[in-house]
């Protein structure tokens, strides 16, 4: 079996590991193994990770931060005080699809996802010498199946085969159950940059099964930055009348967050946010203050965890062990928080930025057939169900379900002769349809024409072990494979997955061709520099005939080298180095004769 | 406690006979439930109400083990869609069973046909109680603040839940003991069948609307944390 990798694609970073024997461990770059999850789109074309981080403020209108808040999400569902923060531009596209506005060009959340996953398969290709393709890909597990659908597409853009969607908080108890080898009932506390996860899990004999999950998708560490952001330009405000431009408004959320981790540290924290006109606002952060100003936010993790403790049907003494997972958990109120919620000390053995990546190389090693003790029972975060009359919800697959399952529901005509029936499938608790989220509407067609209520067709919903929904149908009395349309509510058709993968290979050959030129540039303007010396140092070792010709073609290339012909520059070089060759070569017999003459002479 | 009844009696795979085992014998690849395999069968139990909880999960981690599409990643496309399917209604039918009322709603279903949906119903003897605990809830929701008038009322409904939990569980212990009558019974007892079916509906819809009122209890008391 082919290499696996496990990759955490993170709110504020990514990872990417795998499995050194029975170890799991992330592949470092340069700088670590965080790669900061952000795009930057110059002149040069996308960069990602600390490069682009570092145009965040620079290049803000065109620098990407936080994708995966948008992911399988439609432009309606982004609050506008989030949207009066981002220094980009959101537009919407088909079906109210988020739309990333970065130009001219036009961005899917998806697609601005597979930079940063190319990024990372790039990164693992370097480390092994070899191609990776087969890929574990981590979710938050209160993702609903549009954002887990959209992580999947971004795999497939990124040119990975996604063989698996993970859930981050699960992926943190494969990679601590590992190392720790302990029974019993275990919370894991996932508070990352973007998101909220809480699961309960019961660990017996290598089976990590999941009780019940929760959380919210659009709760963490950006969350907090920009309440502090908000509290401290309302300060400013009473001083200054400011309006913050994008670039401000950037340099403000990085001054904050920075103000926040050092915060977690020590008592307390200087904050400068330099302003337009030489001026700045400066002023001093206690820990106090800062809890304060974010406990709010803090105690809106208490709630999902205990619904996913009464789903697990469980008191938090009953629980084992907690295990803290994400950036935000190293902030000292949301630690003290936990403890008091569980009524003991959680565990922070494991780095909470590394952990959900190395889960994922475990469960990795476990697909290609590695580790086989230890089996992981996931369950789907939302109730699955169907509109019925009234705008009604019927469910058909309870939350904190074990994946996979499947439900089977029939459906039959109104009307006589009607040759195709519509279900809108949704997810969410609620009642009614219309409060819930909206997955995509199935239109069973070619039903062959019969009196109303005549014919039966069934249908399967069957979420698969990803927490994706697949359906399929037939009709009963014929046992014939009905066949189905989908149109996905958010998200992206099959087809315009496909485009945007050709449109990916054609930007990939455009790339490629791109760094072809450069190449080919500046090893030409290390060849022109090297025989500009030459034809120097070494007129009086050749004819005059050639030093002419050389001088010729080294003006040719000196033209060509700006053009944007690769082709025509290779040739160029390839001509002034061969006519070189004779002058290179006297010069370089020049050089060893005088080192020999100088040796002999040392030698007397 | 590989044997079962699947759906083919030969193997799909070489057309070897499969004698109802998951795997097959001749060439190791998995067969899938039959159709409409009871979840029972699916766990290798015959239909005995009475139910080990320790017991049930055992069979249902092993099987997972051998069942689970992490396992198969490397097969063939068919074999992948039968541990899907086969997870799939392992993972049904283990929940199914795990929980008594469940279990029960599912033996309805079994026994009557039809979804198992299990209507609503007030025990008898506890109309007027409810009726009264209606208002104290609507009383209690209308009155805002923390005056001592509201938390008497709060006091009340934590009581009143209390005695409703208790309830409850007598609930569950008669339906245990339904169990236990329907697995003593001789071998096709119809009339006798139908009769224990029945009750087991009226414990499981009386059940259904204390847990109603127990989470409208909570709800009220909950709003303030």
């Amino acid at each position: 079996m082919a290499r696996i990798v496990g990759i955490d694609l993170g709110t504020t970073n990514s990872l990417i590991a795998y499995m050194e024997g029975s170890t799991p461990r992330v592949i470092s770059g340069a700088a670590g193994g965080l790669v900061p999850s952000v795009v930057s789109f110059g002149p040069e074309g996308p960069v990602v990770g600390a490069e682009a981080k570092s145009h965040l403020i620079t290049r803000a209108d065109r620098t990407i931060y936080s994708i995966k808040r948008f992911m399988g999400k439609a432009l309606e569902d982004v609050a506008p005080e989030d949207r009066a923060f981002i220094p980009f531009r959101l537009l919407e596209g088909p079906r109210g699809v988020i739309q990333v506005q970065v130009g001219g060009k036009l961005y899917t959340p998806a697609e601005i996802s597979a930079f940063i996953l190319i990024e990372l398969k790039k990164r693992a290709e370097d480390y092994f010498k070899e191609e990776v393709s087969k890929a574990v890909i981590t979710v938050p597990a209160y993702f609903n199946d549009a954002q887990r659908q959209a992580t999947k597409d971004a795999g497939k853009m990124a040119g990975l085969d996604v063989l698996r969607i993970l859930n981050e908080p699960t992926a943190a108890s494969l990679a601590y159950g590992l190392q720790r080898k302990k029974e019993g009932i275990v919370a894991v506390y996932d508070f990352g940059g973007g998101t909220f996860d809480i699961s309960i899990l019961k660990i017996k004999e290598g089976i990590f099964e999941v009780l019940s999950t929760n959380g919210d998708t659009h709760l963490g560490g950006d969350d907090i930055d920009q309440r502090i952001s908000t509290l401290l330009l309302g300060e400013m405000a009473q001083k200054h009348p400011i309006e913050l431009r994008p670039e401000e408004r950037q340099r403000l959320r990085l001054c904050v967050e920075q103000a926040k981790c050092e915060l977690s540290s020590v008592d307390r924290a200087a904050f400068t946010l330099p302003l337009e006109g030489g001026g700045s606002f400066s002023r001093e952060i206690t820990r106090s203050e800062l809890e304060g100003m974010i406990r709010e936010i803090v105690d809106r993790t208490v709630g999902p965890c205990k619904e996913a403790l009464a789903d697990a049907g469980l008191s938090p003494r009953q629980v084992d062990e907690v295990v803290l997972v994400g950036g935000s958990t190293r902030i000292p109120l949301v630690r003290r928080r936990v403890e008091e919620l569980f009524g003991k000390e959680p565990h922070s053995e494991m780095n909470p930025d590394e952990v959900v990546a190395l889960g994922a190389a475990v469960q990795a090693d476990i697909l290609a057939g590695g580790i086989s003790d230890m089996l992981l029972l996931d369950v789907t975060p939302l109730s699955l169900g169907i509109e019925t009359m009234g705008g009604v919800v019927s469910k058909l697959i309870h939350r904190n379900s074990t994946i996979p399952t499947s439900a089977k529901e029939q459906f039959t005509t109104g009307v006589e002769g009607q040759s195709s029936v519509m279900i809108h499938v949704v997810q969410g608790e609620r009642e009614l349809a219309k409060d819930c989220r909206s997955l995509a509407r199935f239109h069973l067609t070619g039903i062959d024409p019969m009196p109303a209520g005549i014919p039966k067709i069934e249908v399967n919903f069957l979420i698969d072990a990803n927490g994706i929904l697949n359906v399929s149908a037939r009709e009963l009395r014929t046992g014939k494979v009905q066949s189905i349309e989908v149109k996905p509510s958010y998200g992206l058709t099959d087809s315009e997955v496909e485009k945007m993968l050709e449109d990916s290979f054609k930007n990939a050959r455009a790339d490629m061709e791109q760094r072809l030129l450069i190449e080919a540039r500046t090893e030409a303007q290390s060849v022109i520099s090297h025989a500009e010396k030459i034809v120097i140092e070494g007129a009086h070792l050749v004819t005059q005939e050639e030093l002419s010709e050389i001088k010729e073609n080294l003006g040719e290339l000196k033209v060509r080298v700006d053009t944007e012909d690769r082709h025509a520059i290779r040739e160029a070089l390839e001509r002034l180095d061969r006519s070189a060759i004779g002058l290179s070569t006297a010069l370089m017999n020049q050089a060893v004769e005088s080192s020999l003459k100088r040796k002999k002479v040392s030698d007397l | 406690m590989e044997r079962r009844a699947v759906s083919e009696q030969v193997c799909w795979g070489c057309g070897a006979g499969t004698t109802g085992r998951i795997f097959c014998e001749v060439c190791q690849r998995i067969q899938p439930f039959p159709e409409h395999a009871d979840y029972f069968s699916v766990l290798g139990l015959s239909r005995c109400m009475q139910i080990d909880p320790g017991d049930l999960e055992k069979r249902f981690h092993a099987l997972s083990r051998r069942f689970h599409p992490d396992f198969f990643q490397n097969k063939s496309e068919r074999e992948r869609e039968i541990s899907l399917s086969n997870s799939a209604a392992l993972n049904r039918a283990y929940r199914t069973l795990r929980d008594p009322a469940s279990r029960g709603a599912y033996l309805v279903s079994l026994v009557e046909g039809g979804s198992g949906q299990i209507p609503l119903k007030a025990p008898a003897d506890l109309f007027e109680e409810i009726l009264e605990l209606q208002e104290t809830l609507q009383e209690y929701r209308a009155l805002q603040g923390t005056r001592p008038e509201r938390e008497a009322l709060g006091e009340k409904l934590v009581s009143v839940r209390a005695d409703l939990q208790h309830r409850d569980q007598e609930f569950l212990q008669g339906l245990e003991k339904v169990f236990s009558q329907w697995d003593d019974l001789p071998e096709a007892h119809r009339e006798a069948e139908r009769g224990l079916v029945q009750t087991v509906k009226d414990l499981l819809s009386q059940r259904a609307y204390i847990g109603r009122v127990i989470h409208d209890i909570e709800q009220a008391l909950g709003r303030e944390g």
